[in-house]
């Protein structure tokens, strides 16, 4: 996974300084491979570096790496490894294929709502990411027709994209925003049915914090290995998950 | 010679045509520098033309028409448009093209430019000929008959080789338009090589907004021509014999509108090169790009975007070291000359609207060093029209009221007004979100394939025309975010237009790692099964996330697209939380 940090306090230049003495480190370290350190090709990005890791087993020694290169230099370091941030999906990733409509562990979720869930969670600002957007139902409209093949019959798509909605919001996935807008829920785990519902961009968090290591970012149900409802609660509040009794 | 003698014009021209090669392709896509003519011979047409011209008295159209008539094959025009053409391609004077000519046919300048051009406008026509647009479309469409000037031929591959190891194929073909192209070219050549100067900068936008970047064209066309050559392991001493180079320029795609006659000097160049993205920015001096109103697609806001750009200028030399802002977008920076000034892309978000907007880069003693400007509303024409998917807005006043080739629009008007439309509009969002006060929204779709629609108010009505693109082409489709270039969340397909079984090519660009993924003339057979759309699975070919570019061509058709695939957003988790134990277990 790629992650993104920015240095504080630093002057023009000295970025590339800091990055320099990151890289000498991580080497003598003798990360190898594993840990690579790259500066942004945008030049709007000037105090900014991005870290490779192979994997997260890496994230700590790394980041106390970072820390002690950071007083060093008199720097701050923030973003990426001490900061809950989306991280930028890496070049290399494959394509996930659309899963076949069978693989959901739940009840059949019409095509629609599936494409609904998948755009409301993807549409974010690109500036920051962090907080999901609103689409309008002309807007979903739109990019559900440019979804399908141009010979996919429309005449009842208005009506059922109507229900998917009504239906979606019902069960806590999206709700209305002002102005007739749509938006993905908040992150949200039922704690009865070990059902994660709302911002996909989670999903594989929940899986993570309960020690899955899910890859299917279609599979909703949850594998619980503590039961106690507070103690759930608590593990997923620290990564921004809700756990909530139906 | 004796254009009065119908019988002998007639021998004359199809003498020229029997060794114009291009004389059998379809209308519009010909070259009239595919020819055999010795220049010795244009040199012999050429003062039959002025003997012919100094009988003629007054130099006007009129006059050459009542003199010469032949309504039925105007032999005459297709010979002097053919021996212009030739002269632009041979001619070695310095300084202005129409008055070096008119000089060298014995007419007076300007009357006999505008008496010529009146001959060549409809010379281009009959002959079918290939044409430029733009300002000096005249002179752009003789100079594209045969690519570059002759004289030019030698210091042009010189300054495309240095240009080319600094910027690498690949981003030439791929990367950089047209016209920033045609401007590097131009700074590349300097005062020692003054006709070629002149040349090249009738193809920038410095004077003419409007220039017709043909010499980034050619760029472009000699760049894929360079990628093929090293994707297929050939050397490009092939291209030497004119044979081999027609049998294998023909299965390439490269763009209709090219034709270089001679290649002997550019043979040599087109030889591997690379370049990163990094180094080859600092070598192309990029335009000034213009202010401009935009629908931003994600947050549905009206904003004022100045794009990304690379600034330098001579005169801030003076200023080095010093200040300077954009104070409109907040903006700041420090004049490091040498050095370009980086601009990155600046929005600004719109609650009112102007009849103009005007942002200004000033120094450090508030003196306006550059400014950029972007039209806006005009109180007799208060409508702003966006394409929906863009958000691209679409130039529109009393005298375009057209729009073709889009399929939804966002409309804004004034409240007090309103929007009539015919049947075959459909309203998709009455109530688009509008921050703009005394304004309203409405996002609007073409569901026939033409229409009209009015903006009434009180006092007027603005009435456009709405048309849906001219003929079927292929589409993309796939599930997309909205995103200021077309962004897919999986790897989207084509669908093509079926009518009777053919075999297109295809070719598809990764554009992150600068690589080719179709095999060399990939086909693909359509068959016609009386089904309306045929799938091109785009899987079988992209398997990663990235940019692409697709291009589909047969003979004179082609299609092409380019867009990124972008893998779902997922949070990262913190690190310093103990409960992250648990996954390791």
């Amino acid at each position: 996974m790629k992650y993104m940090h920015s240095i504080r306090g630093c002057v023009a230049g000295q970025r590339n300084k800091v990055v320099e003495e990151i890289k000498k480190q991580l080497d003598q370290v003798g990360f190898g491979e594993n840990v690579t350190v790259e500066i942004p090709s945008d030049r709007a990005f000037k105090s900014e570096f991005y870290l490779t890791l192979a994997s997260t087993e890496l994230m700590s020694p790394v980041r106390e790496l970072l820390l002690s290169v950071s007083q060093d230099r008199k720097v701050k370091i923030i973003g990426g490894l001490f900061d809950r941030k989306l991280a930028v999906p890496a070049k290399t990733e494959p394509v996930i294929a659309p899963p076949p409509a069978t693989i959901s562990t739940t009840k059949s979720v019409s095509q629609i709502a599936k494409k609904v869930i998948s755009l409301l969670s993807n549409h974010r600002s690109s500036i920051d990411p962090v907080i999901p957007l609103a689409l309008t139902k002309p807007q979903l409209m739109s990019l559900l027709i440019s979804s399908f093949s141009p010979d996919y019959q429309l005449a009842n798509l208005s009506q059922e994209l109507d229900s998917t909605l009504k239906e979606l919001e019902s069960q806590g996935e999206i709700y209305t925003d002002m102005g007739n807008r749509f938006c993905i829920s908040k992150p949200t785990v039922i704690y009865e049915k070990a059902l994660f519902c709302g911002d996909r961009a989670y999903l594989s968090l929940a899986h993570q914090v309960l020690g899955n290591s899910s890859q299917n970012l279609e599979n909703i149900k949850l594998n619980f290995a503590e039961s106690d409802f507070e103690k759930l609660k608590a593990i997923f509040l620290t990564v921004g998950i809700t756990l909530v009794q139906a | 010679m004796d254009f009065s003698n119908r019988d002998h014009t007639k021998a004359v021209w199809e003498q020229l045509e029997n060794t114009w090669k291009d004389s059998k392709k379809s209308i519009g896509e010909r070259f009239l520098g595919n020819n055999q003519l010795s220049q010795n011979s244009v040199e012999g047409i050429f003062d039959a033309l002025a003997d012919n011209f100094s009988s003629i008295g007054t130099f006007s159209i009129d006059k050459l028409n009542q003199r010469w008539g032949d309504r039925q094959d105007r032999n005459w025009v297709k010979i002097i448009t053919f021996v212009l053409a030739e002269y632009a391609y041979y001619n070695t004077e310095e300084g202005s093209f129409w008055e070096g000519l008119c000089k060298r046919l014995k007419v007076n300048y300007p009357q006999g430019m505008v008496t010529l051009q009146a001959v060549l406008n409809e010379g281009f026509d009959i002959l079918g000929l290939i044409k430029a647009s733009g300002e000096h479309q005249y002179l752009a469409t003789l100079y594209l008959q045969s690519g570059i000037p002759s004289q030019h031929l030698e210091q042009f591959a010189l300054f495309v080789n240095q240009l080319a190891d600094g910027l690498g194929w690949w981003n030439i073909a791929y990367r950089y338009e047209a016209k920033d192209l045609a401007q590097s070219l131009y700074d590349y050549s300097n005062e020692d090589s003054h006709g070629l100067r002149c040349f090249l900068k009738n193809f920038c936008s410095i004077d003419n907004e409007n220039a017709h970047p043909l010499s980034g064209e050619i760029l472009k066309y000699l760049a894929t021509v360079a990628l093929e050559l090293e994707r297929r392991n050939l050397l490009s001493k092939i291209l030497t014999s004119d044979q081999d180079r027609e049998k294998y320029l023909q299965v390439l795609h490269l763009p209709q509108h090219f034709f270089l006659r001679d290649w002997s000097n550019l043979v040599s160049i087109l030889t591997p090169k690379r370049s990163s993205k990094a180094s080859s920015n600092s070598l192309l001096r990029q335009r000034r790009r213009q202010l401009n109103l935009r629908l931003d697609p994600l947050e549905l806001n009206l904003q004022l975007v100045l794009p990304e750009q690379i600034l330098w200028q001579k005169e801030w030399e003076a200023l080095n070291g010093q200040d300077c802002q954009i104070a409109e977008a907040q903006w700041s920076s420090t004049i490091l000359y040498p050095a370009s000034l980086e601009i990155r892309e600046l929005c600004v978000n719109l609650s009112e609207l102007a009849d103009r907007w005007t942002w200004n880069l000033r120094g450090a003693e508030n003196q306006v060093l550059l400014e950029w400007n972007c039209e806006g509303v005009s109180p007799d024409f208060p409508l702003l029209v966006f394409d929906a998917e863009t958000g691209d807005r679409l130039t529109l006043n009393a005298n375009t009221l057209k729009i073709s080739g889009i399929s939804e629009l966002v409309c804004y008007f004034p409240t007090e007004s309103q929007l009539q439309l015919d049947n075959a509009i459909a309203i998709t969002d009455p109530h688009f979100p509008c921050a703009i006060a005394g304004w309203q929204a409405q996002q609007i779709r073409l569901t026939g394939r033409s229409a009209c629609f009015s903006l009434v108010s009180a006092n007027s009505t603005i009435s456009l025309q709405w048309q849906a693109s001219g003929n079927q082409q292929p589409v993309l489709r796939g599930l997309q975010i909205k995103a200021k270039q077309l962004t897919y969340l999986e790897t989207p397909q084509i669908y093509y237009p079926l009518g009777d079984s053919i075999a297109i090519r295809i070719q598809i660009e990764d554009i992150d790692r600068q690589s080719t993924i179709t095999a060399p003339d990939t086909q693909l057979i359509m068959r016609a099964t009386g089904e309306t759309w045929q799938q091109i699975d785009l899987n079988q070919w992209i398997k990663k996330v990235g940019n692409y570019a697709v291009k589909l061509w047969q003979g004179n058709w082609h299609w092409s697209t380019s867009f990124k695939i972008q893998a779902p957003y997922q949070v990262v988790a913190p690190l310093n939380l103990p409960h992250l134990q648990v996954q390791k277990k």
